[in-house]
């Protein structure tokens, strides 16, 4: 296991080289010039004028390093990005890592609290569904399940904060702040995949509670309750494992939306706003903050499933 | 006096009005009754984290209106064109317009402690100027050749020409000084640490909320404040809110005090639910599309003109912008320095005129057909455009109206990036423009200066390249004579709409909201609150 785990840590870094030159690539390959959407956004709309000469712009290339072959900030990107430096942002000429440290635990907190309702909420309803298949119960939850997987995030985040914050003023309408103000942010992140996850829940119980072992137990007289937890969750709960791990990237790139909508900090607005400013090493900083922390969510659900599973550490 | 045109919708309407154009007109009488309270934080909703506080350096437009609070400028702007004591107590002007004499305040510290003096101003011309500062303001500088410490509370700033905007750019937040010594202190990371001489301080971040506090020393007000001493306000919060409907929500649920940019449909229904709205029609360049006459079909005259006379401005206003706006008729907008009315008589909507136009112009509609031909080549127009606030649906409905007279027009819209690659290679022929300026030296040098085309910003986006129009627009920009400069950039106004080398759709007009309790709001000439004299009711 200790292998596999090394292995798998191991295989992290090409990951990263490769996400790492593909951003650098892509933002480099689209006719973009950070310099002219610098001053022309920052002069638009605001008043003393920047109508910055030709000089300054020349200057402002020089000095960010941008007059430079393409090869030359590849490298110099990934040797500085080796002792934990990510560069300067275009904008705020602040250091790129700062940026995101200070935002990473934002956005993590989001995601944590979002998984959380998922699972919390997807597998509660999923066995309720799932103990009895065909009921109105059932097919009830299974329409909610498919709007939960259908409504966009945006809305369903506006929806919560006009009835819970507004009409009932149970929450606050930003998500930041007092502690409970988490939890709509985190109810709109995590609906959709306790859809997922509730429907998985559901068909999974469902089709093992037909299963010879189940019939066995229940003619062993055990009760439903230890049929239940000890028999049946055991086997429905480990695939949801893996839909977990995949939500997490879901839920990652939800944050920005979410993010947006309750006005809550977070690199996914950072990322954001940097592609739409072409703060070029924000965006790189920020593709590899959220690759690695991807790539470390499914390394950690893999490891969980071996050790939950006995065929998979056998094997 | 025109100090701000605010229009307040709602009940507290004439209250605001009045308390704004006293504290203009009475020029230091404080013309407070009630008296205000003291005390207590402001909430204010912001579209956009603030990237900078540094403002020699960067004035990103989310950052300004922050930044006014914390520095102070030399001189302010009370009314276009006006300017009254600020930092500096006293200017002259050499009879060559080369040399601007300042005499400063000498009971001015910086937020830190430091002394304001001479240095600092001379300071903040040179750091603007040097390259290794970055700064995205040199335009700000415009012509500056070098400053001069005459003792330590009289600075002169010597100019390479005469440059009529020079003073506007003085008042302006770009030009204000920050500390020497913080700058000693903070190098690059001073725009994190912003050190000025203004009514509110620096205090902290917490996640992307801004901490203000009031300035306890603060005794320099200028008199268009109406009253002196430290800030009312015991601080403020810039919370980061960039989605236009919880910004709207935040103000109902009473999470925050004060917002802008509203959701347009839901201002009705604010004001009728009590919250104050007020209405600041901005001085600069109008919201327009500017037509690129160097590309087909747009580089004939005749099919400009049908553009302009296609697009029913009315409309636009009505549908998207709920009548909160009103249309414009030139290139620049109703409030600025050096407006000329008479672009007025240049515009009007004429479906009839239009289609004439374009059959003189040989572009004919085929039997049966809705796009117009010539020698069998299509009518087509190519429309460039960033979403951003109502771009997107002005765009889409005059997109919808040059169909009607036989235009194939194909709508791109992106994001900025996108559209400002677009824009350095020329392919299109209506673009879009919007730039919020006391004075026309900001804007029209920058829209239609032959310069302008292939370098600084491209903001050229005719592509108009006209020596003698270049010659025009630096004579105008040369002078300090106010006569001239209106006559001259009226003549410039009325030469753009008559090549229709631009659609001018609407003023633009800021809004702000605000709950019942937050009392006295002042906004600046740009649509800045001035939250110096604002107060909370308790």
């Amino acid at each position: 296991m200790t292998r596999y785990a090394l292995w798998r840590i191991g295989a992290v870094i090409p990951v990263l080289l490769g996400v790492t030159f593909a951003v650098f690539f892509m933002l480099h390959v689209l006719p973009l010039d950070p310099i002219q959407v610098m001053i022309t956004q920052t002069s638009s709309g605001q008043a003393p004028s920047a109508s910055a000469t030709e000089q300054t712009i020349a200057n402002l290339r020089r000095e960010l390093g941008l007059d430079r072959p393409l090869y030359v900030q590849y490298a110099s990107f990934l040797f500085k990005g080796l002792s934990g430096d990510l560069g300067i942002s275009f904008r705020s000429h602040q250091p790129v890592v700062d940026l995101l440290l200070a935002q990473y635990p934002y956005t993590i907190r989001l995601a944590l609290a979002g998984l959380l309702c998922a699972v919390v909420l997807g597998t509660t309803f999923g066995i309720i569904a799932g103990l009895m298949p065909g009921s109105l119960v059932d097919k009830f939850l299974l329409l909610v399940a498919t709007l939960g997987i259908a409504a966009p995030s945006f809305w369903l985040g506006l929806m919560l904060i006009y009835f819970l914050a507004i009409v009932f003023p149970i929450f606050p309408v930003l998500g930041v702040g007092r502690p409970e103000a988490i939890l709509l942010p985190a109810l709109t992140l995590g609906l959709p995949g306790a859809a997922i996850i509730a429907r998985l829940t559901r068909s999974n119980l469902a089709a093992t509670m037909k299963e010879d072992f189940i019939v066995t137990a229940r003619s062993k007289g055990l009760s439903r309750r230890l049929i239940l937890l000890k028999h049946a969750l055991p086997n429905v709960l480990l695939p949801v494992l893996t839909v977990i791990g995949l939500q997490f990237g879901n839920l990652m790139t939800g944050t920005v939306i979410v993010e947006t909508v309750f006005s809550r900090p977070g690199i996914g607005r950072l990322g954001v706003d940097a592609i739409l400013q072409s703060d070029y090493p924000i965006v790189q900083g920020f593709a590899v903050v959220l690759a690695t922390t991807y790539v470390f969510v499914n390394l950690i659900i893999d490891l969980a499933y071996m050790w939950l599973d006995p065929r998979i550490r056998y094997a | 006096m025109r100090m701000i045109h605010a229009r307040c919708l709602s009940a507290a309407r004439i209250a605001i009005s009045a308390s704004l154009l006293s504290l203009a007109a009475s020029q230091g009488a404080v013309a407070q009754t009630p008296p205000l309270t003291q005390g207590g934080t402001l909430n204010w909703a912001f579209i956009l984290r603030s990237q900078s506080l540094d403002p020699n350096v960067w004035s990103g437009n989310s950052d300004v209106a922050v930044m006014r609070q914390i520095y102070d400028p030399l001189i302010w702007s009370s009314a276009p064109g006006q300017y009254e004591p600020g930092l500096a107590t006293a200017w002259t002007i050499s009879p060559d317009g080369l040399v601007y004499t300042f005499q400063l305040r000498k009971d001015v510290t910086f937020h830190d402690g430091t002394p304001f003096t001479a240095k600092a101003v001379k300071a903040t011309f040179e750091r603007i100027a040097d390259p290794a500062t970055k700064s995205l303001m040199t335009g700000a500088i415009g012509t500056f050749e070098s400053a001069e410490v005459i003792d330590d509370y009289t600075v002169s700033i010597k100019l390479k020409q005469p440059w009529g905007a020079f003073l506007a750019n003085v008042s302006g937040v770009a030009l204000s000084p920050v500390s020497p010594a913080a700058i000693q202190k903070f190098g690059a990371q001073i725009g994190q640490n912003p050190v000025g001489t203004g009514p509110f301080m620096f205090d902290k971040w917490v996640g992307n909320d801004l901490h203000l506090k009031r300035n306890p020393t603060y005794n320099w007000a200028p008199a268009m404040m109406g009253r002196t001493g430290p800030a009312l306000l015991d601080g403020i919060v810039v919370k980061e809110v960039p989605e236009a409907s919880t910004r709207m929500n935040a103000l109902r649920s009473g999470e925050v005090n004060l917002t802008h940019f509203p959701v347009l449909s839901q201002l009705g229904s604010m004001e009728t639910a009590g919250f104050q709205v007020i209405r600041i029609d901005q001085p600069g360049f109008a919201w327009s599309f500017p037509i690129n006459i160097t590309k087909p079909p747009t580089d004939d005259l005749k099919v400009r003109q049908a553009i302009l006379a296609t697009i029913n401005k009315d409309q636009v206003v009505r549908s998207v912008m709920f009548n909160q706006a009103k249309p414009a008729f030139g290139p620049l907008t109703a409030p600025t320095f050096g407006y000329d009315p008479a672009v007025k008589s240049t515009s009007t909507y004429d479906l009839k005129k239009a289609a004439a136009l374009l059959d003189e112009a040989g572009w004919k509609l085929p039997a049966g057909g809705t796009i117009r031909e010539r020698a069998g080549e299509k009518l087509k127009l190519e429309m460039i455009m960033f979403d951003s606030g109502p771009n997107k649906a002005i765009s889409e409905l005059t997109q919808a109206m040059l169909q009607q007279v036989g235009f194939d027009v194909t709508l791109s819209v992106t994001n900025y990036p996108a559209f400002a690659a677009k824009v350095a290679d020329s392919q299109y022929n209506l673009a879009q423009m919007r730039w919020s300026a006391l004075d026309p030296d900001q804007v029209i040098p920058t829209m239609f200066s032959s310069r302008q085309i292939t370098g600084g910003g491209q903001f050229n986006r005719t592509r108009i390249a006209d020596p003698a129009l270049d010659k025009k627009i630096a004579e105008a920009g040369a002078s300090t004579d106010t006569a001239l400069r209106k006559k001259l950039y009226g003549e410039v106004q009325m030469e753009v709409m008559k090549n229709a080398w631009l659609a001018p759709i609407y003023d633009d007009v800021w809004f702000w909201l605000a709950q019942p309790s937050v009392k006295n709001i002042k906004i600046d000439l740009e649509g800045r609150p001035l939250f110096y004299v604002m107060s909370l009711a308790k």
